[in-house]
């Protein structure tokens, strides 16, 4: 048994528990503006020690950092936020294939709205290429965001040389770092990072609270109405008990967990190479997450791993087509260059603090003979790629949609 | 990215996991008298069915295939349907009686029943092409 879904969400701290309940028990205010009673005051130093501490984990003073419901919103916020409050200056935003839906979905919002899009291919690693990125400004470009590691793949983007190139043309650049934030390092007074996305659950947090870091001095426009709450960028009450524990979170975080997470992850992969044939990696082979592994199973497809190792207790996801309700396969997968039949074996195994050596012993003690068994009956086995046949195409996609 | 699996697999029946995890008359047949073989363009996965007939009787019939529970499940349950029918009696075997059999498949599986139910009847058709004395359908035929 093992939970190895850790880019998805992980575990809430007991520590992190701990630290809200007062805050669900007891300090119930609403920390609101006009300090009135000692509830409100009590609500507000949690609320404002949570931002502290969230600063100082980038290098930053707390007035930068607005809280969120997510990653969602942050990136929302961030994107939608920045081009409407600059769109004077120009309508052109550059971002890449393999970002999370709500960057690319609001990106999509914007060009509906007259905003014009560049959306960056990647390399076979997921990389964005820098020169290509370079070429695509224009006098009109307003805003860049490319995320800082990629939560499927786990490939992390230049975003330090972004940052030199954007802060040099004037052009605002945010970076979704909800993946990498604490295992990969960001000092915002080294390099000239305008907005960062962030968010507690894939740290240990609760879920429904996130951050925006925003730049002194960045024009940002807000995308709800209504009152002055954080700087007036994000009206509504804040939840504070979430912000206690996402505070806490990063409190309790501790330095030598990338560290940590790195060797699990080297070990996992020995293991995985030692007993299994036909397997290879996805994402970039150095720039990537420590927590997190993306492979390819060869023959094989991950949804049918999926259920298979789920029923033995071990929690892993899949890019796979089969297993999305759209049948569509992963975006990242396919902007990587993969095609539907080699996707389909993805299987994601991403790690945090509470997984140990004994659980890569039993999940690599569980795939091996799930992956064997599959494969026994795969018409894959023996390299025997056949052609799809003629006019199937057509009818597939009527019955799916009579199905539907 | 698709995450746990839970949730799709309490969309399955308790059929379907039991064919999944036990599927019957999975493989290849050398020499068969028929082959079937059916990509899904959909989401590319793959399915390859062999029939051995002897007096108009599907006496063997074994499936190969690569591809969701769902697509492994109906695989081996269309075999199962198949096996020891005649010709005539397989080539009414549809997806929905496939589906049916497996107590229903969530609706966005129901196109994964039509890869066996189709490569079964591409595998009669193929018999039946070969009986005439023309040329298999898949030439490159193991
Ligand atoms: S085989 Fe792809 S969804 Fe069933």
């Amino acid at each position: 048994m093992a939970y190895l879904d850790n880019a998805n969400s992980t575990r809430v701290d007991d520590r992190v528990i701990e630290a809200m309940l007062p805050y669900l028990r007891e300090h119930y205010g609403t920390a609101g503006m006009e300090l009135g009673h000692s509830r409100d005051v009590t609500a507000m130093r949690g609320l404002e020690n949570a931002r502290k501490i969230l600063a100082q984990s980038i290098n930053t003073e707390p007035l930068t950092i607005v809280f969120t419901s997510g990653q969602t919103e942050s990136n929302n916020l961030a994107i939608r936020g920045a081009a409407l409050a600059n769109s004077d200056k120009g309508k052109h935003v550059i971002t890449c294939a393999t970002e999370v839906m709500s960057v690319l979905q609001t990106c999509k919002a914007l060009e509906k709205e007259g905003f014009d899009v560049d959306v960056l291919d990647v390399d076979q690693y997921g990389l964005v290429d820098i020169a290509q990125l370079t070429k695509r400004i224009r006098s009109d470009t307003i805003l860049v965001s490319i995320q800082h590691a990629n939560g499927e793949i786990g490939t992390v983007q230049p975003i330090e040389e972004i940052a030199k190139i954007t802060s040099q043309r004037g052009i605002l650049f945010h970076t979704d770092a909800t993946q990498s934030y604490l295992k990969i390092p960001i000092d915002t007074k080294t390099t000239p990072l305008d907005m960062i996305t962030f968010d507690a659950h894939h740290i240990h947090g609760p879920k429904g609270i996130g951050a925006l870091y925003i730049r002194k001095g960045t024009r940002l426009q807000r995308i709800m109405e209504g009152g002055d709450e954080e700087r007036r960028l994000r009206p509504g009450v804040p939840d504070i008990p979430a912000a206690v524990g996402f505070g806490k979170a990063v409190e309790v975080w501790g330095g030598n967990e990338p560290a940590q997470l790195l060797a699990l992850r080297k070990y996992l992969e020995q293991k995985l190479a030692g007993q299994l044939t036909e397997l290879r990696s996805t994402g970039h082979p150095v720039k990537r997450l420590p927590n997190l592994y993306s492979m390819i199973v060869e023959q094989i497809e991950g949804e049918s791993m999926l259920v298979q190792l789920d029923m033995e207790g071990f929690a892993v996801s899949t890019g796979s087509a089969c297993s999305s309700k759209t049948l569509q396969g992963s975006h990242v997968l396919k902007a990587i260059g993969l095609p539907p039949e080699i996707s389909h074996g993805s299987v994601r195994v991403s790690l945090s603090r509470f997984n140990t050596k004994q659980e890569i012993d039993a999940f690599v003690q569980a795939l091996v003979p799930t992956v064997e068994r599959l494969r026994e009956f795969s018409p894959l086995r023996r390299g025997e790629y056949f052609a799809y046949e003629s006019n199937s195409e057509d009818e597939h996609q009527d019955e799916k949609l009579d199905e539907v | 990215m698709n995450r746990g699996s839970s949730e799709e697999f309490h969309t399955y029946t308790d059929k379907v996991i039991e064919q999944f995890r036990k599927p019957q008359n999975m493989g290849r047949i050398e020499n068969p008298d028929g082959v079937g073989t059916v990509g899904n363009p959909v989401c590319g996965d793959m399915l390859r069915l062999f029939i051995k007939v002897k007096n108009g009787i599907i006496e063997d019939i074994k499936v190969e295939t690569f591809g969701c529970v769902a697509a492994i499940a109906t695989s081996s349950m269309t075999t199962q349907m198949a096996m020891g029918k005649t010709i005539e009696e397989a080539k009414t075997i549809t997806r929905k009686m496939v589906a049916d059999a497996l107590d229903g498949l969530p609706p966005h599986k129901m196109h994964c029943s039509n890869l066996a139910a189709e490569a079964l009847q591409k595998a009669i058709e193929d018999y039946e092409r070969r009986a005439k004395g023309d040329k298999p359908a898949n030439a490159q035929e193991p």
